[in-house]
């Protein structure tokens, strides 16, 4: 799943180290959500959503908006 | 045991884990000074073995809560590890056992299977850390 975390992040300065701190997870998870090699569950994505101020779908992109839309 | 987030459950973990393989240097230090003698009695070889297997059991045990009260993601990567290191052992077992019914190897020392999980449970937990997916 892709998303724009990186992108946020860096918007704000902050190190991975920083983001997992303010998330309680480790370094490692946010490097995996941000590469794409993990796909966290619906509380995390909350809390991510939450953390930046954003909508769940406006960080993360399944890429399958556009189709269901056409549907 | 709850999820208690990252920060909390590595400081548990911590405070727990290294204490035990501190004891259990200690206590095998203890115990090989203690049994140096093969007139050692049985109850005295007993309670070293049980001893020194405690802090053992203890770490085991602080290893899995620490997966269980983590982050989902370290979770995942703890627990994926966990089956994997085990089904390395399991098949390391199985060869093992074959070669020795075969007479192709002598006598194993059953005691190396020990560290040979948590050797495996490395090599499982860092193959993790390259692989693509958790």
């Amino acid at each position: 799943m892709k998303n724009t975390l990186r992108l946020l992040r860096t918007e704000r300065g902050w190190s991975q180290a920083e983001l997992a701190d303010r998330l309680d997870v480790s370094r490692q998870s946010v490097n995996a959500i941000e590469t794409g090699k993990y796909d966290p569950s619906l509380p995390l994505a909350f809390a991510i959503a939450r953390l930046f101020g954003r909508g769940i779908e406006e960080i993360f992109d399944d890429g399958q908006g556009v189709t269901q839309a056409a549907d | 045991m709850q999820p208690r987030g990252f920060r909390i459950a590595t400081k548990r973990y911590r405070r727990l884990f290294w204490p035990m393989m501190v004891i259990y240097v200690l206590t095998i230090m203890a115990c090989s000074g203690l049994l140096q003698e093969d007139a050692s009695p049985l109850w005295l070889r007993v309670t070293c073995a049980i001893a020194t297997t405690l802090p053992v059991v203890i770490g085991i045990w602080a290893v899995l809560r620490m997966a269980h009260e983590a982050d989902e993601y370290t979770r995942a990567r703890q627990i994926r590890a966990l089956a994997e290191s085990g089904a390395m052992l399991a098949s390391g077992l199985f060869l093992t056992g074959f070669l020795q019914m075969y007479d192709v190897i002598g006598r194993v020392e059953v005691f190396w299977f020990g560290p040979a999980y948590f050797f495996c449970f490395g090599i499982a937990y860092c193959l993790r850390s390259v692989g693509k997916t958790v």
